[in-house]
């Protein structure tokens, strides 16, 4: 069976189940459909015309109801200009594939519902929900990217264009180039001066009709004075005062009711010299201006970052496997503030365990990664040092003191012991993760440390337990001590540990989530944590486990604090506070 | 506190037997016998003009639960289940499929005898005994109505109620005495068990019912080990804590009861089997021959508080063989000086 002999057997069946009166079988192909089905149906004693239709891949898709014509209930949420609703966010549905007939009739139900309340006027706070989505459908208006964070007071904010006519609504200048890294916008750019409104939470606001005039400067004095809050009607005065200069762009911050802010903007043609938002002002030619929100908060928060973490500065040591897929998940988490540190250049033979590949051969992997890190995440801001840390530190470059948070991924045992000594030392130094991974994939540790007595610290896990010899064996390791698992594939100068990039990316992914933990205070403690991998290759290859690599899961994350020696060099009893 | 980890774990190494797929001699010494049964016993039956029922072995014992030790004497001790494809009903009798088994390896060494839970194969090397095999004989729990293994308990001339088939089944006893700890635990285990069965041997005779049984002492280990690490991030275990606290807590264990044949109160130790016939594992042993291990037991709690305290491993050492024996290994002085540790180790770390 063919696709429309599937669709129109489909709707045979619903026309069989009477949802529609007077049906009339049409091919779907004015609204890009396959099969189709016109009817009458009844919406709060009012008979309308709706239209299902069917594509070609139903059941896969939703099928689509068509109110004709549009705006036969009036204007209401959720019927669009083509007379489309939308009754559900595909989103997060599953469709029962062997019960098409099922679907359609929900969907019809839903579809049903959502006229209803329209007519009712139930859901009318869907306009404003769904407001930016009707205000780009208005025809005749401008679009402009917004680097914009919506604040609570009114204030005054710039609109830019370059050459070509693009807008860009910022706060200043500064916050352009800080969606560009800092660098610029990379063109010349003329700002003016406009006008931003926050609006009171809990206003609700009808969209002008699409196929109808736009707002007038009386609408819009209309619509919007009431919604400002006192203190921004008299900051909305002050800013409006001068008569030389009337901001001809409003940009406008609605709260949605179902949570956060939306924004949208409208711009003045034509004004007198009293701002039109004043008495006596007036203004004609409006149009309406829909915005792209690019502003950090919101581009953080999209994809599943912290706002809290933008302020944040963070050290990151070693810029290898581990470290490079690292900064980049320190970054999406919203650690916006970078420093990156790695004396070594990204060879070929890098490529497949680490985040950067071909293009950056032979360059340094600290200024690689800056430079990839920037051309993909707008407002990064990274700092590359080229050098080893120990260097960095002695020429000052480096100020641990400057820093809330230090990572130190160097596989190199030696400085980084050295790294939580002087971290330790520091009277208000940054908190401090160390992490490694361990050969052919049996695991990875990740270890957070603050200054303290009894604290927990790198220099634990080199304290042996008992006895007083000086030990230089971790005691977190899996792989039991002594064994070396260095392997050239060429010469003494291609050394190497075998891992593989998956391994690398796991242990970040435990460093990540630990510095995001640490700095928003969700752990308090200085915790341990380990992953455990299969550990068949590694025993294969006639290598030895260490007794911690029994333990359980469970038994790893328990002990996860018990890592602490009171006989600590650097954090052990009497100390830290002490010194 | 002097560190004897290292020594208690020499010690076992010295003294443990692994188990039959880790140790070729002892797993040789099995397959003779067999090869043996195999060989012989169907023919057995047929003199007797009886069928031989199907039959398997079954690994048991201490090599099959890793908690094998070496015999001090020499005489290596090995259990074999053997399990006929029959019901209890075909013998009536359970002491005749024994004397079939025992017919069928007769002649097969100097000595072979029915004895009450068996049939024992002796081997001698030069008039010494170098090692015997117990054969249990079992009727399989799948041809019984109740499902349940029987084992064939009675000897040729045994009184008729001591004739019996006795619900056993060594395998759910594996597991349930193993099943209680895992990992590291499981492994301190092994060697507490052990470290215990080495103490019997040394401290105990023989003959008789004077020593306490190793399935009695591996069970007491199951009941009242506490695992203890030196170091839970390392998982460096604590051998001695841990055999301190289960020796206190079995001499806890003794208790005070009426002896009807000396017709006296005595201190004794119980300890039920895990499984079917949840018997008592010291009830053969007599009022003295208690009073000799609730001694014995505070003389090794004595030796393990004072090895705790000691500073110096070497005079630690020495107070643990006199316990362990002659296999405890006394480090010389020069060896347990401080030690300048290397300063340049490899390290598994990489990033």
């Amino acid at each position: 069976m063919d696709d429309s002999e599937r669709l129109e057997s489909v709707i045979r069946e619903v026309e069989g189940l009477g949802l529609f009166q007077a049906p009339r079988r049409l091919n779907g192909s004015e609204e890009g459909g396959a099969a189709a089905l016109e009817g009458e149906i009844t919406i709060d004693e009012r008979k309308v015309t709706i239209r299902l239709v069917l594509d070609p891949p139903f059941p896969l898709r939703l099928p689509r109801f068509f109110l004709r014509p549009w705006d036969a209930l009036g204007i209401i949420p959720h019927v669009d200009q083509r007379g489309f609703i939308c009754f559900a966010d595909p989103e997060g549905l599953v469709l029962n594939r062997r019960q098409p007939v099922r679907v359609v009739q929900e969907a019809y139900e839903r579809t049903l519902q959502v006229l209803t309340d329209g007519v009712k006027g139930v859901n009318h706070a869907d306009f404003t929900d769904e407001f930016e989505v009707y205000w780009a459908q208005l025809t005749g208006g401008l679009k402009a990217l917004s680097f914009l964070e919506p604040v609570d007071e009114v204030s005054r904010v710039i609109v830019a264009s370059d050459k070509e006519g693009n807008l860009y609504v910022a706060r200043d200048e500064v916050e352009i180039s800080a969606f560009h890294n800092g660098s610029g916008a990379g063109k010349p750019l003329t700002s003016e001066n406009a006008l931003y409104l926050p609006l009171q939470k809990g206003t609700l606001i009808v969209p002008p009709r699409p196929d109808g005039p736009f707002w007038t400067a009386d609408d819009v004095r209309r619509i919007l004075l009431p919604a400002l809050s006192a203190a921004s009607k008299a900051r909305l005065r002050k800013l409006t005062k001068s008569r030389r200069r009337v901001p001809k762009y409003l940009i406008v911050r609605l709260i949605r009711p179902s949570g956060g802010a939306i924004l949208f903007g409208l711009h003045y043609g034509r004004t007198t010299t009293i701002h039109p938002l004043l008495e006596g002002g007036r203004a004609a030619d409006l149009v309406p201006v829909s915005l792209v929100r690019l502003d950090r908060g919101f581009l953080i928060q999209r994809g599943g970052g912290q706002k809290d973490l933008v302020g944040k500065r963070v050290l990151l040591v070693g810029c290898g496997a581990v470290g490079g897929h690292l900064a980049f998940e320190l970054v999406k988490a919203g650690m916006l503030n970078l420093t990156l540190i790695d004396p070594d250049t990204l060879m070929p033979e890098n490529s497949y365990r680490h985040v950067l590949g071909r293009e950056y051969w032979s360059n340094s992997k600290a200024a690689s990664l800056k430079r990839e890190i920037e051309a993909q995440l707008p407002y990064a801001r990274i700092t590359a040092v080229t050098d080893h840390i120990e260097n960095a530190l002695a020429s000052s470059i480096v100020d641990l003191s400057r820093y809330d948070l230090a990572i130190m991924a160097t596989g190199n045992p030696t400085v980084e012991l050295d790294m939580n000594a002087r971290i330790h030392a520091q009277e208000a130094g940054p908190a401090a993760i160390f992490t490694w991974l361990e050969p052919l994939g049996i695991g990875g540790h990740a270890l957070l440390t603050r200054r303290g007595c009894n604290a927990g610290c790198l220099e634990c896990l080199y304290t042996p337990p008992d006895g007083d010899e000086e030990m230089l064996v971790n005691r977190s390791s899996f792989a039991a001590p002594g064994q070396s698992f260095a392997r050239a594939l060429s010469g003494c100068a291609s050394l190497y540990t075998p891992y593989g990039s998956i391994d690398a990316v796991r242990t970040a992914a435990l460093a990540a989530r630990l510095a995001v933990d640490a700095l928003t205070g969700k752990e308090q403690g200085n915790p341990l944590h380990s992953w455990k991998g299969d550990a068949s290759e590694f025993t294969q290859e006639g290598f030895h486990l260490s007794n911690r690599y029994s333990a359980s899961d469970a038994e790893l994350r328990r002990h996860r604090y018990s890592y602490q020696s009171p006989r600590c060099r650097i954090c052990g009893e009497g100390i830290a506070e002490a010194g | 506190m002097a560190n004897t980890q290292k020594y208690l774990e020499d010690f076992d190494s010295a003294i443990a037997l692994g188990r039959f797929e880790e140790n070729a001699t002892l797993r040789q010494k099995r397959d003779i016998i067999r090869e043996k049964l195999e060989a012989r016993l169907r023919d057995v039956f047929e003199e007797h003009g009886e069928e031989c029922p199907e039959f398997y072995f079954r690994d048991q014992g201490s090599y099959d639960l890793g908690t094998g030790v070496k015999p001090v004497d020499g005489d290596f001790d090995i259990d074999q289940g053997l399990y006929f494809g029959a019901s209890t009903d075909m013998w009536p009798d359970p002491v005749t499929p024994k004397m079939r088994v025992h017919e069928a390896l007769d002649g097969h060494t100097k000595e072979v005898r029915i004895r009450r839970p068996c049939v024992t194969v002796f081997y001698q090397q030069d008039g010494e005994p170098i090692y015997h095999v117990d054969i249990a004989v079992y009727s399989d729990g799948a041809e019984n109505a109740d499902g349940k293994h029987r084992l064939a308990m009675g000897k040729e001339n045994s009184a008729e109620e001591l004739r019996i088939w006795e619900a056993s089944d060594p395998q759910a006893l594996k597991d349930k005495t193993t099943g209680r700890f895992e990992g590291n635990d499981r492994e301190q285990f092994r060697r507490i068990v052990r470290y215990l069965k080495r103490w019997k041997d040394v401290n105990f005779p023989p003959d008789g019912n004077a020593a306490p049984l190793g399935i009695g002492l591996t069970i007491l280990a199951h009941d009242e080990l506490q695992p203890r690490y030196a170091d839970t991030v390392s998982g460096t275990p604590d051998d001695l804590g841990a055999l301190r606290h289960l020796a206190q807590a079995i001499l806890n264990r003794f208790g005070v009861t009426w002896d009807e044949d000396e017709a006296t109160w005595i201190r004794r130790l119980v300890v039920k089997l895990l499984v079917e016939p949840w018997n008592d594992l010291f009830e053969r042993m007599t009022g003295k021959q208690m009073e000799q291990v609730e001694q014995e037991l505070g003389v090794l709690l004595e030796a393990l508080n004072s090895a705790t305290d000691e500073v110096d491993p070497v005079e630690a050492c020495k107070r643990l063989s006199k316990v362990f024996g002659k296999d405890f290994p006394v480090p010389r002085m020069e060896d347990t000086g401080k030690r300048h540790a290397p300063a340049i180790v490899s390290s598994s770390n990489s990033a």
